[in-house]
C-alpha cells in the first residue's frame, strides 16, 4: 500500500496512483459495485453517499450523490455510452 | 479580500499561470515579465492587476518600478484548499483498504 501520488496529464487529466493489497479483480469490483462504492467513496469527513447508481453496461445509468446533512453534491453523468 | 473564486478564476488563464510560475522563481518587474511572453506591457499589467486583485501577487515601489512577487498568504490558501482535496482522496483509499480487507476475509471464509 504505497502512498498516493498525483500526476497531471495535459490540461484535463489527473492520474492518481496507489497500491492496494488485494487482487485487481477485487479493486475493480469495489469501484463498480454500488454497495461497495458507498462504503468508501465518501470524500471529506462527515459526508455520506445516499445515492449510488452504477449500471456498468452500455446504456446503463450512473448517478452518485453525496450529502453532509447540510448540502448535497451530485455527479450527474449522462450515462454510459 | 481574498476569495478562492477570484484566485481560481485568475488562474484559469494560461498566461496568468505562466506569470505565477515565473514569479515563483523570484520577484520581477513588468518589463521582465513582458519579455518571455511576447506581450505588450499594458497587456501584462492587466494580467498583473487581475492576479493582484485575486490576492495572489503583491507589488512594492522601487523608484519608478513596481516589482511583483507572489503573495504568500494567497498561495497558501490555494494550497490548503487543494490539500483538503488530497486528504479526502487519501481518506477514500484508506476506507477502500478496509473494504478490500473485508472482501478478502469473506473469500477466505467461503473456502473453509
Amino acid at each position: 500500500m504505497s502512498k498516493l501520488t498525483l500526476k497531471t496529464e495535459g490540461d484535463k487529466h489527473v492520474i492518481v496512483t496507489r497500491r492496494f493489497a488485494a487482487p485487481p479483480e477485487a479493486v475493480y469490483r469495489a469501484h463498480l459495485d454500488p454497495d461497495l462504492v458507498q462504503k468508501w467513496m465518501l470524500g471529506p469527513e462527515g459526508w455520506s453517499m445516499p445515492v449510488c447508481i452504477n449500471e456498468a453496461r452500455p446504456g446503463g445509468k450512473i448517478r452518485y450523490e453525496w450529502s453532509n446533512g447540510k448540502g448535497r453534491g451530485v455527479l450527474p453523468y449522462r450515462g454510459i455510452p | 479580500m481574498y476569495s478562492l473564486n477570484a484566485a481560481f478564476a485568475a488562474l484559469a488563464d494560461p498566461t496568468r499561470r505562466a506569470i505565477v510560475a515565473r514569479l515563483a522563481k523570484g520577484e520581477a518587474t513588468v518589463m521582465q515579465l513582458a519579455k518571455p511572453f511576447a506581450m505588450t506591457q499594458p497587456a501584462i499589467s492587466q494580467h498583473l492587476k487581475v492576479l493582484e486583485d485575486a490576492g495572489l501577487i503583491v507589488s512594492r515601489i522601487e523608484g519608478t518600478k513596481r516589482p511583483r512577487r507572489l503573495a504568500k498568504s494567497g498561495i497558501e490558501a490555494l494550497d490548503q484548499w487543494l490539500a483538503m482535496l488530497r486528504k479526502a482522496l487519501e481518506k477514500n483509499y484508506e476506507r477502500l483498504d478496509e473494504v478490500l480487507a473485508a472482501m478478502g476475509s469473506d473469500r477466505k471464509g467461503e473456502r473453509r
